[in-house]
């Protein structure tokens, strides 16, 4: 046999090599001090090659600065929300957990209400599923204006500039428009004895029939739904406040020029049960700035607990709902903070109850002062 | 599907994580690009999920650093947690100097060969680092051979310089 060449050696070394092939090698090594020597000086090479590897680790281990660490990223992902969202969806969707308003803390609960216009919006509980149902409404993230660059430009400060746009406004949404509601009535979603599955059900999701498609396909769906912003009323807003589930996060002493809904992205995996909802505020400046949330609802989520074992429900949905921050790289409270190409910028984090919200607009100081008192 | 993929990130996202980290030097980036990499994932569910996952993300960290150039915005996240005090600033600099003179070692190899010993490092046997590579798997061998020795070699020059300056 002629010298064994350096990849055989290291194929050897690595197991690759059959045991026919191995014990050949192994043989012509025995008698040949040329082979062996490379031999030696190839697993010399191989375990200092794995040791440089894995030193690499160390500078990622250093600990972080004491607090306020801010890093930056290159592939921001809100940029791609609904293929984000998707994963996401589908990370949650394996399991029977869920986020939801299962996990809102009853002491602080999402509040309320007011119609259009109201000076004097005040926090008050809202109606909530009863605990038994909480566990089965799920949050993923993933909002319009994570759709596509395409279509940022036109997320920031609502409806109004879509109006004679759109084409298609959303007929449910039309049907269910009415008188506006006194300005001074706090609004709170009806109560509902049914299950959340039972919701989804019936609940009307015209917006989403159908739906397939890319990104653009959402794009368009979005804006199509979100043609109808002019005709805002309090049925709406109870509607906007029963599609998060009952309850519905405002800003306390801020004007609520409207309340908005449209479709969010499509998710494989996951119905979305309730549309993106966009409450829209105006600042001290008189510019608008916009307060979203959004909460989708897993497809098959009765033939999971249904197959369920009997592990209880509770430790399952936390798991999932790490899994699902982890996937998205959020973690509870920590905060993101994107620049729009449009000069405004977005605060987007998710809550102690796992839902995602974001705040829009142009100051960022002002809308972390918002951010801290939503919190 | 929606269970397979779930597997699939617990399996592989922290492997995935780890060699993008290693080959960028960029925590957060190579969170960012497995991030990626699982959403296309989602978006077509591959067959051969490994090799598929790994080939994915190495090829975005060769895109990303074109975009990056292009790319105007930003990101901040503020992390919520307190971190731990810093370790003395003597022992940080050796960490960091070592650190350093191992990736500028392994700059010095081709991308295949660098991939390769990357992926050999996270477990991949020779098919799936011939798959992910699309290398013939005849071929591991020898590539993983010449990467090892020039890694060490690479990095023991610097060592050596570094060592003739001190002196």
């Amino acid at each position: 046999m002629s010298h064994v060449d350096e990849g055989t050696l290291h194929a050897l070394m690595d197991g690759e090599l059959t045991a026919e092939e191995a014990a050949v090698v192994r043989g012509h090594l025995a008698g040949c001090t040329v082979c062996q020597t490379m031999f030696d000086e190839a697993q010399a090479f191989l375990a200092e090659a794995d040791t440089l590897v894995e030193s690499l680790d160390d500078e990622h281990q250093a600990p972080q600065p004491a607090s306020g660490r801010v890093t930056r990223a290159a592939l921001p992902w809100w940029r791609r929300p609904d293929r984000l969202a998707v994963a996401a969806t589908v990370v949650l969707a394996a399991g029977a957990g869920v986020i939801g308003i299962a996990l809102r803390d009853p002491a602080t609960p999402r509040v309320l209400n007011e119609p259009i216009a109201s000076e004097d919006v005040r926090g008050r509980a809202a109606s909530r599923p009863a605990p038994g149902d909480a566990d089965s409404l799920a949050l993923v993230g993933g909002n319009r204006a994570d759709l596509t660059d395409d279509t940022k430009e036109q997320t920031v400060v609502g409806a109004r500039d879509r109006d004679a746009a759109a084409p298609a406004a959303a007929p449910a949404l039309e049907e269910r428009a009415a008188e506006p509601e006194s300005p001074d009535r706090v609004l709170q979603a009806p109560a509902d004895e049914t299950t959340p599955t039972e919701r989804e059900e019936r609940a009307p999701r015209p917006q989403l029939a159908g739906a397939a498609g890319n990104e653009s396909d959402a794009a368009k769906r979005a804006n199509d739904v979100g043609a109808d912003g002019a005709g805002a009323s309090g049925d709406r807003f109870a509607d906007a406040v029963q599609t998060l589930g009952g309850s519905i996060k405002l800003i306390d002493g801020r004007t609520v020029l409207r309340v908005e809904r449209e479709a969010a992205p499509r998710l494989e995996g996951a119905s979305v049960q309730g549309d993106l909802v966009r409450v829209v505020y105006q600042d001290e400046a008189d510019r608008e700035f916009v307060l979203e949330e959004l909460r989708v609802v897993l497809d098959g989520l009765a033939r999971q607990r249904a197959q369920a074992d009997d592990a209880p429900d509770e430790p399952r949905a936390a798991q999932q709902r790490e899994t699902s921050l982890e996937f998205l790289r959020v973690a509870a409270n920590d905060t993101v903070i994107s620049q729009e190409t449009d000069s405004t910028v977005r605060i987007r984090w998710i809550d102690q109850d796992g839902f995602l919200l974001s705040l829009v607009g142009h100051d960022e100081a002002f809308l972390r002062e918002m951010m801290t008192q939503i919190r | 599907m929606t269970t397979s993929m779930t597997e699939l990130y617990h399996q592989y996202h922290g492997s995935l994580v780890r060699m993008l980290t290693r080959r960028t030097g960029d925590r957060d980036r190579a969170e960012d690009l497995a991030q990626e990499t699982f959403a296309r994932a989602v978006a077509t569910p591959p067959d051969n999920p490994r090799p598929w996952l790994f080939a994915v993300a190495l090829n975005l960290v060769r895109e990303d650093g074109r975009k990056a150039v292009r790319q105007g915005r930003r990101l901040q996240l503020l992390k919520a947690e307190t971190r731990q005090a810093a370790p003395a600033a003597d022992v940080e600099y050796e960490r960091r100097q070592s650190v350093a003179d191992v990736r500028a070692a392994l700059a010095t190899l081709t991308d295949r060969d660098r991939e390769a010993l990357l992926l050999k490092a996270e477990g991949f046997n020779y098919q799936e680092i011939a798959d992910t590579l699309g290398l013939a798997k005849g071929a591991v061998g020898t590539t993983l051979a010449r990467a090892r020795r020039r890694l060490v070699e690479a990095y023991r020059q610097t060592e050596e310089g570094r060592d003739h300056v001190a002196r």
